[in-house]
């Protein structure tokens, strides 16, 4: 047993947090919450420069792949960074998706432009009343001549408004469910009876809803083939979830070093408050928290990196890291008092994502409903 | 980074003497007795006897150096059997000994090394723990007993109480005051070994509303040689202070919960309640499902402590991390558990209608002083946040 991050890892943290103390201060982060785009287009060149797009992809397709605790490295820095712009969405969400389920072609066609930074994709998966899964979705695709028309709503799409390809999420009839049902297509923004409209969230990232009417695709469109979604998409969506975990915890260390100096510069009734044990276990708790929701993500990144069978402990990482997420920002929160309930002071970057991000990707109730089945708690029926 | 278990093989080997050697009486005997770290008010011969046998094999000090009677391996082996055991409801039940002995192969003469941790190793004697007084609890600097140089000896008089395993121990790992003007108060404490067949000490019981034993031990004027300080004297709060972590490690184990945690499940899984089955209750499901990762992370924080004390690394924080974290699951395990079983999880296990052996309802009252004993969880916070994060103390 070993915790810590290799030589390779602690260079990559260095580099991505140096990067990124240059490139995405709070400042612009706040700016681009009102920016149409969301992003400033010269830092997501920066990035592609940086190689990061490719962090998931093979050198065969032009990308730089690492390990997968390596990925979650680099998505810690970006979470404590509160990095925007497309980078979830193509590179993890999309990337993710067609190394587990595209072929080859499909692979040689996708993953350099991805490399590139010149495609931005996302995944079209969630629909109203469907908060996460493969499960219970109502998109169709009906195939008629050898052709297949899409039709279906969808919801919290990331970056529908920037990405040229939708990866959309449906099933071949109404009525087909369970395996061998789904298939994903690729789908572009800007075909025939696709619309893309925004969604007002607390966070003010980039959320869409993307309607599909009678889309047309072809057979070849299917990542993977017509009706064989499910299993990779499980798996993709399994590793996503982590990657949204290890956003999450970057944001929960920076809210935590955030509170803690705090506690020992803000100065009350003539002393730190720190002093106070009120104050020291509230830090203790947000510690607790933020250490505990590390250790869970970091090990099932490994056992993923590992090849090891690890569902159940992605999904109680993910459940985790949701409620002591939530639970550390309400306490940075109250450490803080009415300095970090200004837009000013910076706390709300984070605190915003810890708690957005807990809906995202499997809340923590659709988490608990999959454990529950997982360790034998089977509905009769 | 790896997560790999080092120890499966002698983890293995382990579990396959236990399911041997524990026949269904002493499994029995140990689920009603001592799960939960409770204390009966006397040992049955069987459960003395199985405890010798783990000596005998080798199994009662792993980690201390061979020529003590101990293993020369690993403190991680030693913890196999440590979890192994909760695995099944049991444990070591000569458990203050292992953490007694810990400190004094830092600490203590040769002479009395060669005398004690053999017989330890043999898991024949316990010794109990002596530092807590009716005015000092988490406040250990506060200790008044005094124990007075005169000659070759020292005279000690006063109080200890919650002193568990008193009755049975062969020893008294005693804490007292050898310096009544020192300032700060913790550093005029020593620390002795004391015979506890000394003249002059009297155990006493007191009763817990766990349905276990504890001890008050009076000392008057007794004389306990110089031969019997462990350290140097006025130093015996540091001497306390070395193995606490351990000491925590070895007693609240997150191995005991998981059993327990997968008996519930197994009995929530066939049961119905209210014309409905609980394993379709969205209550019931959830619950379970948020107590299975709290379980999870309780197993890393105490992966974690051990990989921290194999690598030489201050663990402070991380033990009282896990301390707080493990001891509050537990209480929450069977709080919630309770509620979701209904009334039959009220009824102890000499009950025909008992469910889950009756081990929740007994948690019912077990688990409360886990919270406070070994440390309490304020103490814990405190230490995270002062030593861990550099909160300024007092």
């Amino acid at each position: 047993m070993d915790l810590n991050l290799n030589e390779s890892q602690l260079i990559l943290r260095r580099a991505a947090r140096e990067f990124l103390a240059a490139e995405c201060a709070p400042s612009m982060v706040k700016a681009m919450e009102s920016d149409p785009r969301g992003y400033p287009e010269e830092l997501w060149q920066r990035i592609v420069q940086m190689g990061w797009p490719g962090i998931v992809i093979p050198e065969e397709f032009g990308g730089n792949e690492v390990g997968f605790i390596d990925l979650l490295v680099v998505l810690q820095e970006m979470g404590r960074a509160a990095l925007p712009g497309p980078f979830f969405s193509t590179a993890v969400l999309s990337g993710l998706a067609i190394m587990e389920g595209g072929s080859a072609e499909q692979q040689r066609a996708l993953l350099p432009r991805i490399c590139s930074g010149e495609l931005l994709m996302s995944l079209a998966l969630g629909e109203p009343g469907v908060d996460f899964g493969l499960d219970h979705l109502g998109t169709t695709a009906v195939a008629r001549n050898g052709r297949h028309s899409i039709s279906g709503t969808k919801v919290f799409v990331p970056d529908a408004h920037v990405a040229q390809i939708l990866l959309c999420v449906a099933s071949a009839a109404r009525s087909a469910k369970g395996p061998g049902g789904l298939s994903a297509f690729l789908v572009k923004t800007a075909s025939t009876g696709v619309t893309v409209s925004p969604l007002e969230t607390n966070l003010r990232d980039k959320q869409f809803e993307v309607v599909f009417a009678n889309v047309r695709a072809e057979t070849g469109d299917a990542l993977g083939g017509v009706g064989a979604a499910r299993g990779w998409l499980e798996r993709a969506l399994d590793k996503a979830m982590l990657a949204r975990c290890a956003e999450m915890i970057g944001a929960g260390r920076k809210a935590l070093e955030m509170s803690v100096e705090y506690a020992k510069v803000r100065v009350q009734f003539g002393k730190p408050i720190g002093t106070l044990q009120a104050i020291q276990h509230h830090c203790a708790n947000l510690a607790t928290c933020v250490e505990t929701a590390e250790l869970m993500t970091y090990r099932a990144g490994w056992m993923v990196e590992q090849g090891l069978a690890c569902r159940r402990d992605i999904l109680r990482a993910k459940a985790w890291t949701n409620e002591a997420c939530k639970r550390a920002a309400a306490l940075a929160h109250q450490i803080h008092g009415g300095m970090g309930f200004t837009r000013e002071y910076d706390l709300y970057l984070y605190t915003g994502r810890m708690t957005s991000y807990a809906q995202l990707l499997g809340g923590t109730g659709w988490c608990y409903e999959q454990i529950a089945d997982d360790i034998g708690l089977v509905k009769p029926g | 980074m790896d997560f790999i278990d080092p120890r499966a093989e002698f983890r293995r080997e382990v579990g396959e003497w236990l399911d041997r050697e524990l026949t269904d009486e002493l499994r029995e005997e140990f689920a009603r007795e001592i799960t939960y770290l409770r204390v009966p008010m006397a040992w049955s011969p069987e459960v003395l006897e199985f405890n010798r046998r783990l000596g005998a094999k080798g199994w009662i000090g792993l980690h201390w150096p061979t020529k003590y009677g101990g293993g020369g391996r690993t403190l991680r082996d030693q913890l196999v059997v440590v979890e192994e055991l909760a695995r099944r409801y049991a444990k070591i039940v000569s458990s203050q000994s292992l953490h007694v002995t810990s400190i004094l192969l830092a600490h203590g003469t040769e002479e009395l090394k060669m005398e004690v941790i053999p017989r330890v190793a043999t898991g024949e004697i316990e010794i109990s723990l002596g530092y807590t007084e009716p005015n000092a609890g988490s406040d250990v600097a506060n200790i008044q007993m005094r124990a007075v140089e005169k000659d070759d000896h020292y005279v000690v008089s006063g109080e200890k109480i919650f002193n568990t395993m008193a009755h049975w121990a062969s020893y008294h790992w005693l804490l007292a005051r050898t310096d009544p003007t020192a300032q700060p108060k913790h550093r005029g404490l020593t620390m002795f070994l004391v015979d506890l067949k000394t003249p002059g000490i009297t155990v006493r019981p007191i009763q817990t509303i766990d349905d276990s034993r504890t001890n008050l031990v009076h000392y008057d004027e007794v004389k306990v040689p110089k031969s019997r300080v462990v350290g140097q004297k006025n130093r015996g709060f540091y001497v306390a202070m070395d193995a606490l972590g351990q000491e925590r490690l070895f007693v609240f184990s997150p191995y005991f919960y998981r059993t327990l945690f997968n008996d519930i499940v197994q009995y929530m899984k066939k049961a119905r309640r209210n014309g409905r089955a609980l394993a379709e209750d969205p209550i019931v499901r959830h619950a379970l499902a948020e107590l299975d990762v709290k379980i999870a992370v309780s197993d890393l924080l105490y992966e974690r402590v051990i990989w921290a004390i194999e690598n030489g690394k201050p663990v402070i924080s991380d033990v009282s991390m896990f301390k707080m974290f493990m001891t509050e699951t537990g209480q929450e395990l069977v709080r919630r558990t309770l509620d979701l079983i209904g009334l039959a999880g009220l009824l102890r296990p000499e009950s025909r209608h008992a469910v889950v052996d009756g081990l929740v309802a007994m948690g019912q009252n077990a688990t409360i002083f886990h919270t406070f004993a070994g440390g309490a969880s304020e103490l814990m916070r405190n230490l995270i946040a002062i030593r861990g994060y550099g909160l300024p103390g007092d």
